[in-house]
């Protein structure tokens, strides 16, 4: 024992060390003088019961979930990435989609337009992130083949590699189906390979997509022609279900005099001929019609075979229907935007194309689009000089083709969400059956028809599948995989607006700017224009995501519970202790990503 | 802000020594949350002395208790020389690894145990001594303290009769007695909050923490604000979160760009009452503090960025 002199004297510390009794730290109760003690813990005090709401962990959806049109588990993979656990982020995309390099390259994000972060600093680049991870070279489809279903035996063929026609053969592989994929053209990939200009898809990166399909044991069989080699009669018969993705790829007819020249061409025609390696020769001018994502690219390739190409469209480039990055691109290529002005008639001399007459426009009232109508200007015309046109309407799906084929008209009008037509057995989707013209909702369509299709093949006839769409939009092939119900397909589930989170906890945090590779010269340059990104740059994009709706497990909750209420079971999860929570409701209103719902007692 | 580092989380949520639940504060009590925080940081290895006040209520009547760790109830005025006393006796025993804890609220700080208060601290006995400032007597009935900010409601200074004093500076006071450390904490900033209580955890001498609790009935507001409102006073400058050194050097947590004092404000109904003159008068008191402390930092410590890293 010390001696502390100022405190006790010599003559204490000695009654302490030898008056008979122990020392004090070593008295039991019964030994100590007499004076009230608690001895018990609070611990049996119901607490609970002062309670009129009680928090409860709800999982919420992140609107990036609902606005994929493909059903990417967007935040899913994000958060992966955050975490950097690549290879679970990588499984996680292709599980709902095989052409995660296609999309990240070509889609036009509405995930990210619908991302909350935007309402802060600008959304969260998830188009770049899922570009970066079906990038990756380590990752095969035979990966994702494990996780897959045994297999059952059936047979199904699918008319068009497309976007679609992919997804869904990726699908009904992955659900254990054997796939045949009958392409007209020498390759596959349909509109994405000989629509998309390579300079903004790059032939080797859908190369390597397919790669992957092929890996799970897909076929294909290419320069095959709906009605030539086979009927579809046959094929019915041949196959336990047939799904028809022919396409769109049919250019609108201008209608007025002169169509039929040579150099008047239509979008898909002139872009498929750059495709195939072909320089078409367009002359030191070209003139480009309509206002769409084609008339964009056809621009900006004619660029790219050293032309001076011009856009003309009826109304202003605010009402232009292509994407608005594509537009500022095209114009920083040199692209020039005539506005407010329609095609007349083309001028020729001795059959040769010398320019096109046109007419002004000013917009009127809104029509049935939304969008004001162009007016004719009378005695407005005016003339562009031009040695060539690009047709860029917009296509259809070409009815010429199937006239032959009444099965197939008649599953194109009858198809429905899920691609089921009047016929049991035959499915039809993508652009082939309309709705949304986007690469992403062809993917959509395709995996809903896959889906459809092994219902229709195994399942319960009568079970709806609307139970696999994530909150009552896209559908969910990893949790029609798993036949069950997922966190995000759950009935009821709320999306997560900006409002919901708590913005204390995530400081303001720039977006990753790359930097574009823009055509400078005039040079035949068809090199990707959009850089990627690095592992470390992914990962930082990752980190600015919110992951609105669902438990990261911060412990948060933890930390802030007045009542040590919040704890972890034995398998980690946060859980509520019922007796203790007062229901004060600190954890709900600080939770940063709105996890945690407050509920009337029962 | 951002989400609290990782060995925040793991120390604030870790069991080593937890706090059974069930006592009996108010739903959303600040001062609840904030003693369970420190303990965490103890660990078992202390002891507590609480005057009358809420925490003497919160740690449960005889036979019960929460704390987990020996506590002894004292007198309202007493909490300093309590501790102090019990010191002593651990260093009797030559027992100094015990931490002893004075933890009391404003009313027993600021007014009626100022006095032993001063006294522990010129003596620089070797104790932590804690203030949960809830800014009045809260425990009996919300009477004013000298911690009632200028013209804010209570019991005993309702509108008719508002307090005429802006908020008594204590931490200048204590600063006065130039003891090792004071400093100013908020249960919103957890990552601040650890790192202050650990430091002056191993800091012999007298130690002064002064704890921004809000109070949910007290202060009228709903339960769920209580920590938004931690949050808020200190980003609007309200409470400065600070540290001072043997009196004389003092970091400061700055915030260069005050915000959300107008919620702040308006989340609590006992400023309900305020005229534009009352709002005014509040924010003067606040910014006349604020720029004490500022210039204060810059001529002896400096400023610091959020997570107490030197601002160049």
């Amino acid at each position: 024992m010390r001696k502390h002199p100022e405190i006790f004297s010599d003559a204490a510390l000695r009654h302490i060390k030898t008056g008979g009794t122990k020392p004090p730290g070593e008295m039991t109760a019964s030994e100590l003088p007499p004076m009230a003690v608690s001895w018990s813990s609070t611990e049996h005090l119901p607490v609970g019961e002062w309670k009129e709401k009680a928090p409860k962990y709800v999982r919420g959806l992140s609107p990036c979930l609902t606005h994929c049109p493909v059903g990417n588990d967007v935040e899913g993979f994000v958060s992966k990435v955050r975490d950097n656990d690549i290879e679970t982020a990588v499984k996680l995309l292709l599980a709902e989609n095989p052409l995660p390099a296609t999309c990240g390259r070509v889609c036009y994000h509405p995930c990210e337009d619908g991302c909350n972060r935007k309402e802060l600093d600008g959304a969260v680049g998830i188009r770049a992130i899922e570009r970066y991870l079906g990038d990756h070279p380590e990752f095969k489809g035979s990966d994702i083949w494990q996780q897959a279903k045994p297999s059952s035996g059936k047979k199904i063929a699918v008319i068009g590699s497309g976007p679609s026609g992919l997804a869904c053969a990726w699908g009904l592989a992955l659900l254990g189906h054997k796939v045949e994929v009958y392409e007209q053209k020498e390759k596959a990939g349909g509109l994405l390979r000989y629509g998309i200009p390579a300079y903004r898809l790059p032939k080797d990166v859908l190369d390597r997509e397919i790669g992957r399909i092929t890996d799970v044991g897909v076929k294909f069989f290419y320069s095959w022609k709906i009605g030539e080699d086979r009927i579809i009669k046959d094929m019915l018969a041949a196959f336990d279900a047939v799904f028809v993705a022919a396409g769109a790829v049919k250019t609108r007819q201008l209608g007025i005099q002169g169509e039929n020249n040579n150099n008047v061409w239509s979008a898909l025609d002139f872009l498929n001929t750059v495709a195939n390696g072909i320089i078409p020769d367009i002359g030191a001018r070209c003139v480009i019609i309509g206002g769409g994502n084609s008339a964009v690219d056809a621009a900006r390739s004619a660029r790219r075979l050293g032309a001076e190409s011009t856009i003309l469209y009826r109304r202003t480039c605010n009402e232009m229907p292509a994407h608005q990055a594509e537009i500022d691109d095209a114009i920083a290529e040199g692209v020039i935007i005539s506005e407010l002005a329609v095609p007349l008639e083309f001028i020729l001399e001795d059959g040769t194309l010398r320019g096109v007459n046109c007419l002004r426009t000013r917009l009127g009232e809104p029509d049935s689009s939304g969008r004001r109508k162009p007016l004719p200007v009378p005695g407005s015309d005016f003339a562009i000089e031009c040695e060539s046109v690009i047709n860029a309407l917009g296509e259809m799906v070409s009815s010429e083709d199937l006239t032959s084929n009444l099965q197939l008209i008649r599953a194109m009008k009858t198809a429905d969400a899920w691609g089921k037509s009047m016929h049991p057995s035959l499915f039809a989707g993508g652009d082939f059956t309309g709705g949304e013209r986007t690469v992403a909702h062809a993917i959509g369509g395709g995996k809903r028809a896959a889906m459809a299709i092994d219902r229709f093949l195994l399942g319960t006839k009568n079970e709806s599948l609307e139970r696999y769409r994530v909150g009552g939009g896209p559908a969910s092939l990893a949790s029609y995989l798993r036949s069950g119900d997922s966190e995000v397909t759950a009935g009821g589930i709320r999306t997560i607006q900006f409002d919901d989170l708590n913005p204390a906890y995530f400081p303001a945090r720039e977006r990753a700017y790359l930097e574009k590779h823009l055509l400078e010269s005039r040079d035949f340059e068809f090199s990707e224009v959009e850089p990627g990104m690095n592992q470390a740059q992914a990962i930082e994009e990752a980190e600015r995501c919110f992951s609105c709706g669902r438990c990261t497990k911060c412990g948060l909750c933890q930390i802030f519970c007045p009542e040590g209420a919040v704890r972890k079971n034995n398998k980690n999860d946060l859980m509520i202790f019922d007796s203790h929570c007062k229901g004060c409701g600190i954890c709900v209103e600080e939770c940063p990503r709105c996890a945690i719902e407050f509920r009337e007692e029962s | 802000m951002n989400e609290p580092q990782a060995q925040t989380t793991e120390l604030l949520t870790a069991d080593h020594c937890k706090t059974s639940g069930g006592h009996l504060a108010c739903q959303g009590c600040g001062g609840a949350l904030s003693l369970r925080m420190a303990l965490q940081v103890f660990g078992k290895e202390c002891v507590f002395v609480i005057p009358a006040c809420c925490m003497a209520v919160i740690d449960g009547p005889f036979p019960v208790s929460s704390l987990g760790v020996p506590l002894m109830h004292i007198a309202f005025g007493a909490t300093a020389p309590t501790a102090s006393g019990i010191r002593a006796g651990f260093a009797a025993q030559g027992k100094d690894e015990i931490l002893v804890v004075g933890w009391a609220g404003d009313g027993a700080t600021f007014d009626i145990g100022l006095g032993a208060v001063s006294a522990a601290a010129d003596r620089n006995d070797d104790i932590l001594y804690v203030c949960y400032d809830n800014e009045a007597y809260m425990n009996t009935g919300v009477q004013q303290s000298g911690a009632t900010p200028r013209a804010a409601w209570t019991s005993t200074s309702p509108r008719q009769a508002p307090k005429y004093a802006a908020k008594k500076d204590i931490i200048s006071i204590m600063a006065a007695h130039r003891i090792p450390y004071i400093a100013s904490v908020s249960p919103s900033h957890p990552d601040d909050f650890v790192r202050k209580f650990q430091l002056a955890k191993k800091i012999k001498g007298f130690r002064f923490i002064h704890i921004f609790s809000p109070c949910p009935p007290g202060q009228r507001f709903e339960e769920r604000n209580t920590i938004k409102i931690a949050r808020k006073a200190v980003e609007s400058r309200v409470f400065p979160l600070l540290e001072i050194y043997n009196g004389k050097k003092l970091t400061l947590q700055d915030i260069p760009d005050p915000q959300g004092l107008e919620e702040y404000i308006k989340l609590q109904r006992r400023f309900d009452h305020f005229s534009t003159e009352d709002r005014k008068q509040f924010e003067s008191d606040i910014n006349t503090h604020w720029h004490e402390l500022h210039d204060w930092a810059i001529q002896s410590g400096g400023l610091t960025g959020e997570n107490g890293k030197r601002n160049s």
